[in-house]
């Protein structure tokens, strides 16, 4: 019966309904290995570490409290990306202000708090790929949460369209032209970078 | 115009490889004949490579180390309640049962002159003069036992032995 239930037998289904029956170990696997793309997903959506930490382990808490109500309606990703996607909307919300504020704050002292460390060759390029970057956050930033979310999920997550309309509870073709939006949007506001013949865009890996 | 809509949102796709065979075909064959579209396509292409650089550092272990302790935590409380690990933490006769005891708790309490419970009295009330007046009888009682009838100051006085009881 459980069997039937498992949409495409997702082993990480799998593990969730084994962690359900009683296995505690599923759970530190499904752990390991989500944990640092869930970090990685508020980290860019709110691009704040401590926040990200933070909710990060609030989804975790989460799972482990809904483990006896758990459902296998879709892949486990798709519901753990429900869950982090409704807390980084939610928050995004409810901070709306302050976030302003110190995005602002953030633009003007052009600090990378948590950006991986450049292996860039030479001092120049290190300084344009940190100006890129630089724009690519603001630019990520400034996006509507909803197009924001679903970005992330498309580029940095893998995520198929369908998964990425059931995160977000809309249709396919709700998000193919969200995504188009966003893209279009983040094309408009990086126009100078990606524009070829571009000094900073011409000197990409 | 609606048609270059069209195309473009299929550069989307087309950029993140996810455009079916046939369309890419299509598609291909209209950045040949369309170069506004041709540059759009160039500049959508740098810009998937532009968001490709922002990369992420691994989750650090001091992060890791809180939440193993705040799921420890919550092991621990499940434990506590629930038999087996995994158990339903949802038990809504639980909360039935807890709503029937307070219930019935509160009930027995705000009961006035329960049977079998002393009412409680206050100072200088009936209630209260009686019980001074049986315990004076008991010390008089016990004195006389005590010391006898005819001896009296003979024993231990009265105040040791009220407080030899």
């Amino acid at each position: 019966m459980e069997r039937a239930a498992v949409p495409n037998r997702d082993p990480d289904t799998h593990l969730m309904l084994t962690f359900q029956q009683g296995d505690p170990s599923s759970f530190t696997q499904l752990l390991t290995k989500y944990r640092q793309p869930v970090v990685h997903f508020f980290y860019r959506m709110i691009q704040d570490p401590a926040v990200a930490e933070e909710l990060a382990q609030e989804v975790f808490l989460r799972i482990f409290h809904a483990r006896a109500r758990y459902v296998p309606k879709a892949r486990f990703t798709t519901w753990l990306f429900r869950i982090a996607t409704n807390l980084a909307l939610n928050y995004l919300r409810d901070t709306r202000m302050e976030q302003c504020r110190e995005r602002t704050t953030d633009v003007d002292t052009g600090e990378l708090p948590w950006d991986l460390p450049d292996t860039s060759p030479t001092p120049e390029e290190r300084l344009l790929r940190e100006a890129r970057v630089q724009e690519v956050r603001a630019a990520i930033a400034s996006l509507p949460p909803t197009q924001r979310a679903a970005v992330i999920m498309h580029k940095y997550h893998d995520m198929e369209y369908r998964e990425i309309a059931m995160v977000l509870g809309c249709s396919e073709s709700a998000v193919k032209s969200l995504l188009y939006r966003a893209y279009e949007n983040l094309r408009t506001r990086l126009v100078h970078l990606v524009r070829p013949g571009n000094a900073a865009g011409s000197l990409r890996r | 115009m609606n048609s270059h809509r069209v195309y473009r949102q299929w550069l989307i796709w087309y950029v993140s490889g996810e455009l079916p065979v046939n369309q890419a075909r299509a598609l291909r064959h209209h950045l040949d004949s369309c170069p506004v579209c041709a540059r759009w396509f160039e500049e959508q292409l740098e810009l998937w490579r532009m968001l490709s650089e922002w990369r992420l550092p691994e989750v650090t272990v001091a992060s890791n180390r809180e939440l193993e302790w705040r799921l420890e935590l919550e092991r621990s409380r499940g434990s506590s309640h629930a038999v087996a690990y995994g158990a339903a933490e949802w038990a809504p006769w639980r909360l039935v049962v807890a709503a029937a005891v307070t219930c019935a708790l509160a009930l027995v309490l705000s009961l006035p002159n329960r049977p079998g419970v002393a009412t409680r009295s206050e100072p200088g009330t009936l209630v209260e003069l009686e019980r001074i007046e049986q315990v004076l009888e008991d010390l008089e009682m016990l004195q006389q036992l005590d010391l006898g009838l005819d001896e009296p100051g003979a024993g231990p006085q009265v105040s040791t032995v009220g407080t030899g009881v």
